[in-house]
């Protein structure tokens, strides 16, 4: 049964800059399903903090469509935004910026229960409080302490426990992890998958790390300058990478282990400029398997069942090597 | 037997931070040989004292508030702790060099990139400018980035462009030792493939000795010869990549492996490691890891020492010898 909390249709974001138009986000189409989690990939620059905004609607999108719990949220206003908006929450990398380091651990996880008049009374809030802090592991001794206190794993767990706070139906979670040692990523990634079996959460998860993002996500999309080029269940895009990009972004994980002998498929040069693109596929300039046909831009396709790419050579480099 | 033609003889390395809120205890008796034409991986988590101990070998350590203190630290056949002022500067560049995390930090913003590679080049080097001019362009080209570029300020470039030209800086005056302290950790996959195949090439080609400095055991299995996994300032075990990969004995080095996604098996759970790092200032009796480890018993709180389990491989753990003791990644291979 497909039941999407969330759907995203054509989303656009052009922002103006001196040198032209900055195409940040180029009509991306996701979707969401309920308790699930959706991995979103990419090198850094490729717009996927820009779709994360986007659907929190923190910016406008420049056009596009977005359909949360089955409502068309893409006018919605400050009101009707506000009520929203509890539903949906935003963890960031780096816990310690979106953090007001003038309050203690206790003000910032009460802040979104104070600010929508959730419990009025202080009692119930330090309760409130104080259970939202075991949940994500902060020992309670923590309550009048300052984030500068804090480690970076701590300060995420601040950063969890404020974004579940209203009980939001689903959360973006942007490179939550990436600025962790391993063995705090693998605390709060298992933290994150707990929180989502309880509280059926729904997750959009970005990230720059090819295995933690298989890990972690039911189905996978991968961007590169404001466009999805591939789109799969996580399994089947790990096993059958169809997009040149795609494979070459697997070939390049360090895997840990050693005589696994992949073939590296090296791509040449670095990503381009976002600012005025042209009408060339856009990963050509730095794909090795690049034809006249690519100087037309591919439309995301089905490829086979749930397996979406967006290239004109998919089906002939369909054996080429690049899977695990 | 054969004595080892070593780059580099480490013993005893103590350093700690005397600041205000107490004393950092940063390296705490670390030891290292390595075999010239090696390259080393120097593993471990943030604070682990990684940077600290590559810094050392340079005599960078800031003195006050660092303390440094070793039995013996040997380069290359000199006696560092015994080099003047001067003989320093010709050691930095000549013997040995080092390649820092954040590219951006280490570029003068001011010079051309062709200007600061000859730069290093005429110091380190008795040649004129104009050839020390020319001998820069040829060392952009080796490292992937066209040679009229040379006249382009460090903005002008990528991160992963300007992670090129800092290798080249390092390798312009052919080091016989390069310590690489996480180079690819600020840059994208794809771009960190094309360093370290770059980093590889170079080695090889010149045969630098080498000294990775990283947190990602991928990298290990892909450039290192020899690995050194570092906690709380001390080397916890040591091998070759074979010993540390598929011999591994050491409770934390199991932690470390078993804290990573499996990227052949999305299902399989992460077992992180309890707990966080211990405080440097205040680190726990006997082995600093006890207080996180599965295995520890009341004895893991006296003094540790190191354990060679075979030519190649000891680790400083006595849980190792108990009966019952195994470590369960041998079981998921
Ligand atoms: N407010 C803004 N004004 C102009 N350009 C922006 C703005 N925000 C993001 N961008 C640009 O949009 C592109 C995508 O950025 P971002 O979404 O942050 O990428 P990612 O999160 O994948 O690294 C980048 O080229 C970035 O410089
Ligand atoms: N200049 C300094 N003053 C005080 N403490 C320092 C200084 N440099 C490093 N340290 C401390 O020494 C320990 C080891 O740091 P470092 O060598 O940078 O570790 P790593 O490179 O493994 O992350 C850390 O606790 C760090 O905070
Ligand atoms: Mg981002
Ligand atoms: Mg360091």
């Amino acid at each position: 049964m497909m039941d999407p909390i969330l759907e995203v249709k054509n989303l656009t974001k052009h922002f103006k800059t001196k040198y032209g138009l900055l195409h940040a986000v180029d009509g991306i189409d996701l979707t969401l399903e309920r308790g699930k989690t959706l991995g979103l990939v990419g090198e850094s620059g490729c717009g996927k903090s820009t779709t994360g905004r986007l659907i929190l609607k923190l910016i406008e999108p420049t056009t596009g469509q977005i359909i949360f719990d089955g409502k068309d949220i893409t006018n919605y206003k400050n009101r009707a935004m506000k009520e929203i908006r509890r539903d949906m929450m935003f963890i960031f990398q780096d816990p310690y910026s979106s953090l007001d380091p003038r309050k203690t651990v206790s003000q910032i996880i009460s802040e979104p229960i104070i600010a929508n008049n959730i419990l009025k009374k202080s009692s119930d809030i330090e309760d409130r409080v104080t259970e939202l802090m075991t949940t994500v592991g902060l020992a309670e001794r923590l309550y009048n302490t300052y984030p500068h206190e804090l480690d970076g794993g701590r300060r995420q767990r601040i950063g969890i426990a404020r974004a579940i706070a209203m009980e939001p139906k689903f959360i973006i979670c942007d490179e939550p992890v990436s600025a962790l040692d391993v063995s705090i990523q693998a605390q709060i990634l298992n933290l994150l998958k707990e929180l989502q079996r309880k509280l059926g959460l729904s997750y959009i998860f970005i990230t720059h790390d090819l295995s933690v993002v298989n890990h972690f996500s039911d189905d996978i999309a991968v961007m590169y300058l404001g466009k999805i080029v591939e789109r799969a269940p996580a399994e089947e895009l790990f096993l059958n990478p169809l997009h040149p990009y795609t494979k070459a972004l697997l070939s390049a994980i360090p895997v840990p282990e050693l005589d696994v002998k992949m073939e590296r498929i090296l791509i040449k040069g670095e990503i381009s400029s976002p600012i005025n693109p042209g009408e060339e596929c856009r990963f050509a300039k730095r794909c090795y398997f690049c034809q006249d046909i690519c100087m037309k831009e591919p439309k995301l396709l089905e490829y086979s069942p749930q397996h979406f790419v967006a290239c004109h050579r998919a089906e002939e480099l369909k054996g080429l090597e690049g899977g695990l | 037997m054969k004595e080892k033609d070593l780059i580099l003889d480490l013993q005893d390395l103590y350093v700690r931070f005397e600041v205000e809120d107490g004393v950092v205890h940063a390296v705490n008796g670390l030891s290292l040989q390595i075999e010239r034409g090696k390259t080393l991986g120097l593993v471990g988590e943030t604070g682990a004292g990684k940077t600290t101990t590559a810094l050392s070998l340079l005599r960078l350590v800031s003195e006050p508030p660092g303390v440094v203190e070793c039995e013996r630290l040997i380069v290359d056949g000199k006696d560092v702790m015994a080099l003047s002022q001067k003989e320093l500067e010709s050691f930095r560049g000549n013997d040995i060099a080092m390649i820092f995390q954040d590219p951006m930090t280490a570029l003068n913003p001011v010079f051309t990139v062709g200007d600061q590679i000859a730069e290093t080049i005429a110091i380190h080097e008795n040649i004129s400018q104009t050839e020390a001019q020319k001998k820069a362009i040829d060392m952009l080209e080796l490292v992937g980035i066209q040679g009229e570029r040379a006249d382009e300020y460090p903005h002008q470039f990528s991160g992963g462009m300007k992670q090129r030209v800092i290798i080249a800086i390092a390798l312009a005056c052919q080091p016989r030792l390069l310590i690489a302290d996480e180079p690819t950790t600020a840059l994208d996959v794809t771009i960190q493939a094309q360093v370290l195949n770059l980093m590889r090439e170079l080695r090889d080609h010149y045969k630098t000795s080498m000294i990775m400095i990283t947190h990602d055991l991928g990298i290990v299995a892909q450039i290192c010869d020899e690995v050194a996994v570092v906690y709380a300032g001390n080397i916890v075990e040591y091998g070759t990549l074979q010993d540390i990969f598929n011999r591994t004995k050491h409770p934390y080095t199991e932690g470390l492996f078993n804290s990573l996604p499996n990227i052949r098996d999305r299902k399989a759970e992460l077992n992180p490691i309890k707990g966080l790092m211990p405080d440097p200032t205040n680190l726990p009796q006997g082995c600093p890891f006890h207080p996180r480890c599965p295995y520890a018993d009341e004895k893991c709180k006296e003094e540790q020492s190191v354990k060679w389990v075979s030519d190649t491989h000891y680790i400083r753990c006595i849980a190792y010898e108990r009966e019952g003791f195994h470590i369960k990644l041998e079981e998921k291979r």
